[in-house]
């Protein structure tokens, strides 16, 4: 047999020796991705200094721009603080107490975050229209946030091996000392990592606090946006909350870092054990309730009976024409994102090496992307450069692909990170290069994982308000800028099938989407 | 049919060396078992020869055909290796006939070709199944199809058995020889089990510090290992201090008297030469503990000087902890001086 030496790039310098292994068009095609993704970005930045630095500064040492920093960074703290301490009673009540019907209650807890908060805030303002403020939004989104730090908690909780409590007990440990010395300190770094991200969807939200009349820098920005040419203010405002967002990002990877192992040995895990609470647990029952209560049966029951008010007034052809159209960009939006994260996906997920893992970052860092943030330099850039595309559903889609390109990257990454290197090496060992490789074996066994990435990304899109509101194209809606436009002009009841349409069709997705995490060692 | 020649191989990883300056014969058609403790480099050999990693210097042919030097190399693809990984890493979306058909061409022939090596590994009936419906064993039997599907110029096994559990290791060493030599396969295989070393491999080949430091059928790698680590490496070994006359007599702990001057060095003893015997007088060791495997025993002696050795005895075994023995050595002596 005949063969003909090709060349293939011989192992670089220290440190980036598997990177050589990784085809040259997956490399191209991470750059092209990362550049698209942070023009927008060094936009904002040009446009915010167009008028020199020293305008820059100007403008974010105003008063108002340091009181709405300051609204901001307050309601981001208390919204964290509120998600712990419901999410962690929560998790505990449900994966360590014997609670009343435990295991019925437990399959409702990714339930609050399948409804936005700005349908909990409007149901609650068509009750009583005159709720606003600080607290009443800091409520709002805490409920519609805990399950951030209940899922994970909750999954620690249930991993923790029951053998450490046993042995703590036989120490002569009490029930609660186990608690405050072993499960805590486990499972804390988890709990405020999911905090964290509280706080992050706190001042990136836009419906809940507008409602509310809070201004916090989402608020304001919108308001300049709406309300004056000069963009570069509203820019240099959207630029402080984006350092702010990458901040708290940047504090939550940290946290990640800092989860301790639940265990070290090897040998089977048997799941913790759960503590008889005697009669508190009537108590801790009632308490569970009615944040289900308040997060779930009052936004239902509103959603409802207002529909039903109505029923004889919907316009079903257009109700329907709207689900059409937020399901078309979510649509469009969630390929869009899926085809960018691909490459680096597979760059990360397959070739390990410091050039994968920095592209990997800067991509990740899109998760801090407020949507009003998104929405003003995409509306910037569109306006100015690109009349092409502005107001047409694509740079629509295209926003909807930068907020969320995150969780798709995510989703590609884990699914690719779990195919052993051996199946690669053995395909091409029987002659496959390694695109065939990709197509034969990789992709097809990454394609659940990856769907349903993308599954995900089209559901949250249905969602989005601001960069909805910023970027549709004049007479397009959907069903989150009706809901807004009804809901801004005190129509409560005829938002309300917009509303329900809104959660029966983006909340059963992402309710299913959450489970798998609370089947775990169930 | 083709050999593997390799010559002066060098892999590293960054600063550390992992094969350093490798040379190795694998003769056409034969078996070789790299043998080696986790971390020696065996498994960087393999995946050099695959063309996983590219060697920093040295050269890789198969038969007269270059597949590796420092500036060029054969992309994995086209070197028609088979290459079997740990566990066999099947392609999970795959029935066992697709895996088995996944590096041939498509058409009348690959058909006819998986029928082929399905009845080679004795899994005709299994063809449709998917790989989580099969045993471990299958599994492996399954990898091994694949890889001989394509007719390869080589195969590649990287501790193929260490997963399965040992009496399935014992029935699958025994299958996959005869289907290697049945299709007169080149075949270099790495394990750190000396005894699969020892039963499957025509020659073996120790390994150590990125290195080959022997290649010898198994009788004569375990006979006349070429240093104390390899006697190790390829079975039990008592290393003995020993000291050598001018004479060229050679005395250890064992011995009935003890020179006044000499050469010191090591003497290697594997437990079975090792003879025992119940005596009244002149015994020079005290039995200090019994291991008792079934079919024999490893006897821990402490000699007069506190030395401690083991020897190997058939069962029955007629002593107990505290016995008087003497011990003396039979069979070579092999003597290794200081270095």
């Amino acid at each position: 047999m005949t063969l003909t030496a090709t060349p293939i790039k011989s192992s670089g310098p220290k440190g980036s020796g598997s990177f050589a292994a990784a085809p040259k068009f997956l490399i191209a095609l991470s750059f092209f991705t990362v550049s698209l993704v942070a023009i927008p970005l060094i936009y904002l930045l040009i446009r915010s200094s167009e008028n020199g630095w020293g305008s820059f500064f100007g403008i974010i040492s105003r008063p108002r721009s340091i009181q709405t920093l300051t609204t901001s960074l307050l309601l981001a703290l208390v919204v964290a603080i509120g998600a712990l301490v419901l999410g962690v009673f929560m998790a505990l009540v449900l994966g360590k107490t014997n609670a009343i019907a435990r295991k019925f209650l437990l399959v409702l807890l990714p339930l609050p975050l399948a409804i936005p908060s700005y349908v909990i805030a409007y149901s609650y303002l068509s009750i009583f229209p005159y709720l606003k403020g600080f607290w009443i939004s800091a409520a709002i989104l805490s409920l519609s946030t805990f399950p951030f730090v209940a899922i994970p908690t909750y999954a620690l909780l249930r991993r923790i091996d029951s053998s450490q409590e046993e042995v703590a007990r036989s120490l002569g440990m009490t029930p609660f000392k186990v608690l405050q010395k072993i499960i805590w300190p486990q499972v804390r770094a988890v709990s405020v990592a999911g905090a964290l991200l509280s706080a992050l969807y706190a001042l990136s939200d836009f419906g809940t606090v507008s409602l509310m009349r809070l201004d916090t820098f989402s608020r304001v920005i919108y308001t300049m946006y709406r309300a004056t040419f000069d963009r570069s203010a509203a820019a240099s405002l959207a630029l402080m909350l984006l350092a702010v967002s990458i901040f708290v990002v940047w504090l939550e990877r940290r946290g990640r870092g800092l989860v301790v192992p639940t265990r070290i040995g090897s040998g089977t895990t048997r799941v913790g054990g759960i503590f008889n609470i005697g009669k508190t647990k009537y108590f801790a029952t009632f308490l569970v309730l009615f944040v289900y209560f308040v997060t779930l049966i009052v936004p239902g029951y509103v959603l409802i009976s207002r529909s039903i008010a109505v029923g004889s007034t919907i316009n079903y052809s257009n109700i329907l024409q709207v689900i059409f159209n937020t399901s078309l960009v979510a649509f469009i939006g969630a390929s869009i994102a899926l085809v960018l994260a691909l490459p680096v996906g597979i760059l990360s997920g397959r070739f390990k090496s410091k050039f994968a893992n920095w592209l990997e970052n800067g991509l990740l860092i899109t998760h801090a992307l407020p949507g009003v943030v998104v929405g003003l330099s995409l509306v910037a850039l569109g306006a100015r450069y690109l009349p092409w595309i502005y107001q047409t559903i694509y740079l629509l889609a295209f926003a909807y692909a930068l907020l969320f390109i995150a969780n798709s990257l995510g989703a590609v990454r884990n699914s690719l990170a779990k195919i052993p290197a051996r199946l690669d090496e053995v395909s091409r060992s029987l002659g496959q290069t390694y695109g065939q490789t990709l197509r034969r074996v990789i992709l097809p066994i990454a394609t659940p994982g990856i769907f349903s990435g993308w599954l995900l990304v089209f559901v949250t899109a249905m969602k989005e308000l601001p960069a909805t509101l910023m970027l549709k194209p004049t007479g397009f809606e959907t069903l989150s800028t009706t809901l807004w436009t009804a809901t801004s002009i005190s129509q409560y009841s005829q938002a309300a099938p917009y509303a329900l349409a809104l959660i029966l069709i983006a909340s059963l997705p992402s309710y299913l989407l959450n489970r798998p995490n609370m089947a775990e060692r169930e | 049919m083709t050999d593997i020649r390799i010559d002066g191989l060098t892999v590293s990883y960054g600063e550390t060396k992992v094969l350093d300056e490798l040379s190795l014969l694998v003769p056409s058609q034969s078996l070789v078992a790299v043998l080696g403790p986790s971390g020696c480099g065996k498994s960087t050999l393999l995946r050099a020869i695959a063309g996983f990693v590219a060697p920093k210097s040295g050269t890789i042919r198969f038969g007269s055909t270059l597949m590796s030097v420092s500036s060029v190399q054969v992309p994995p693809e086209r070197r028609n290796v088979g290459y079997v990984p740990q566990e066999g890493a099947l392609f999970p979306h795959l029935s066992v006939a697709k895996n088995v058909g996944f590096g041939l061409a498509k058409g009348k022939d690959s058909e006819k070709r998986i029928k082929e090596m399905l009845e080679l590994v004795g899994l005709t009936d299994l063809a449709n199944r998917m790989p989580h419906q099969l045993s471990g064993g299958q599994q492996f039997r399954v990898a091994i199809a694949r890889a001989l599907a394509p007719a390869p110029n080589v195969m590649l096994l990287d501790e193929p058995f260490s997963a399965l559990d040992a009496q399935l290791r014992e029935e699958l060493r025994h299958d996959v020889k005869e289907i290697l030599k049945a299709t007169r396969t080149t075949t270099l295989l790495v394990t750190h089990d000396r005894e699969e070393a020892l039963v499957m491999a025509d020659l073996v080949a120790p390994m150590k510090n990125g290195k080959i430091v022997q290649l010898g059928t198994p009788q004569d790698v375990y006979n006349n290992p070429q240093g104390p680590e390899t006697a190790v490496s390829t079975g039990d070994a008592l290393i003995v201090p020993a000291i050598k006359t001018k004479s060229g007599k050679i005395y250890t702990a064992l011995s009935a008297t003890q020179p006044q001057s000499g050469v010191s060095g090591r003497v290697i003893i594997r437990p079975e030469e090792i003879e025992i015997a119940t005596v009244k007088a002149n015994a020079n060791a005290k039995v200090s503990e019994i291991e008792y495997f079934g079919h024999d025993a490893l006897i821990h002696l402490e000699l007069a000087n506190k030395t401690r050795v083991s020897a190997r005895v058939a069962a029955p075994v007629n002593l107990k902890v505290g016995d008087k023995v003497l011990a003396k050595q039979k069979g070579p002596v092999r003597f290794f001086g200081e270095n």
